[in-house]
């Protein structure tokens, strides 16, 4: 007996559940895994179990639909100020020379400093600790302020030069140095910094998180 | 002549996805090293890409005007920060940023639509009885002949459609589809 079209098509709807819907205890595939389907990486059996997937998955069904398609042409501008957000959220370590270069400038500066109360070298502390380094920089006079107390609402921005901005970054960072306003040429000790930093310029912006550029 | 140009081409596009790829590879290296600038060269190379996926899938699904886009594309980037070191190379990286980006932009477009209360009745496959008529399907048929068949009859899909779907010849799958055909009209003679 021959079996018609519209038999096998009636078959099918009977035999095939009726639609794509939602999936409760579905377990979709990777993003990676559909990417790699995308991109023709996908072989043997994993094939065939997104084969079997994309039959009763209609939302991965059109995640392929959609990877499958180029993207539209056209230039669409991103922001500046959104770019550098988006960078700003990758975690960050200093880079090597930072790292090396950093060592070697903190360890001239207490060789400097050093010798500038009359030390000689064998009494010299290489690394002092934070409590004797600051101890030892109270002998010294302040240096003079380069800029008055300014801050209009708005207008403030980040600091170009790397290390002010780390400093930036760490002082905003602290519970305990949060919405501090510190004074111009006051010394602040930070935790992960060996030595004292001179406050060159403190601001306060209108959400009241103190904001300290040091030296 | 043409055919040799056309071959060249190919050849060297090809190769230059490959050299792509490579350098893909090197930079994800060099971010999950936790380098700065690679993070940051990431963004540039991606950033317009995430950006047009963002916008495609906003236009399909949505209405581009009522999310902000840029709140996604920031969205998308956290993702990746999170999720990147699962790429296992074995897609491309471009293909996976997209794929992420995608699922950021429908995430958004869910919860959106929830906070509208709306919701979305669908008919659940998943049901137990559901599952075991696939199960028995799955026996008779192979994946790809289910999936073929599921398409183009239930869901309307041309076979067209479905050879780029399945990345096969259009004869290729009008011999899946009476190979499939076939096996249903055997289980169909021998219920009676």
């Amino acid at each position: 007996m021959e079996i018609g079209d519209d038999d096998i098509k009636r078959l099918i709807k009977q035999l095939f559940p009726k639609s794509h819907g939602g999936s409760k205890d579905r377990v979709c595939p990777t993003e990676e895994e559909l990417a790699s389907f995308v991109d023709g990486k996908l072989k043997g059996k994993k094939e065939g179990d997104l084969f079997s997937h994309l039959a009763v998955c209609k939302d991965c069904l059109e995640t392929i639909r959609f990877l499958r398609q180029e993207p539209s042409a056209g230039e669409i501008p991103v922001p500046r100020w959104l770019d550098q957000k988006v960078k700003e959220i990758f975690p960050v370590k200093p880079r090597k020379w930072e790292i090396v270069f950093g060592g070697a400038t903190h360890f001239l500066e207490i060789i400097k400093h050093n010798a500038d109360l009359g030390l000689t070298l064998p009494e010299m502390e290489v690394v002092p600790s934070a409590a004797t380094f600051l101890s030892k920089t109270k002998k010294v006079e302040p240096p003079v302020t380069e800029k008055p107390l300014s801050y209009v609402p708005g207008k403030y921005q980040k600091p170009a030069h790397r290390d002010t901005w780390k400093g930036f970054q760490d002082i905003v960072g602290k519970d305990k140095t949060m919405g501090k306003l510190f004074d111009v040429g006051e010394e602040v000790l930070f935790e992960k910094k060996r030595d004292a930093c001179r406050v060159i310029e403190s601001i306060r912006d209108p959400g009241a998180r103190g904001f300290v550029f040091f030296s | 002549m043409s055919f040799e140009g056309n071959s060249d081409e190919l050849e060297k596009e090809r190769v230059g996805d490959s050299i792509r790829d490579e350098e893909d590879i090197r930079l994800w290296e060099r971010c999950m090293a936790g380098d700065r600038e690679s993070w940051e060269t990431l963004v540039d190379r991606f950033g317009r890409l995430v950006c047009k996926t963002v916008l495609d899938t906003l236009k399909q699904f949505s209405n581009p005007s009522d999310i902000d886009w840029k709140d996604i594309y920031q969205d998308v980037f956290l993702k990746l920060k999170q999720k990147l070191h699962q790429w296992k190379r074995k897609s491309t990286l471009a293909t996976y940023i997209r794929a992420v980006a995608y699922h950021a932009t429908i995430d958004r477009i869910r919860k959106q639509r929830v906070a509208h209360q709306e919701t979305n009745a669908t008919t659940d496959r998943a049901d137990p009885l559901n599952r075991m008529i696939v199960k028995e399907l799955l026996d008779l048929l192979t994946p790809g002949e289910y999936l073929l068949i599921s398409l183009h009859f239930l869901e309307g899909w041309s076979l067209q459609e479905i050879a780029g779907l399945l990345r096969k010849e259009i004869g290729a799958v009008y011999t899946m589809k009476t190979r499939a055909l076939a096996k249903l009209r055997k289980i169909h003679l021998a219920d009676g």
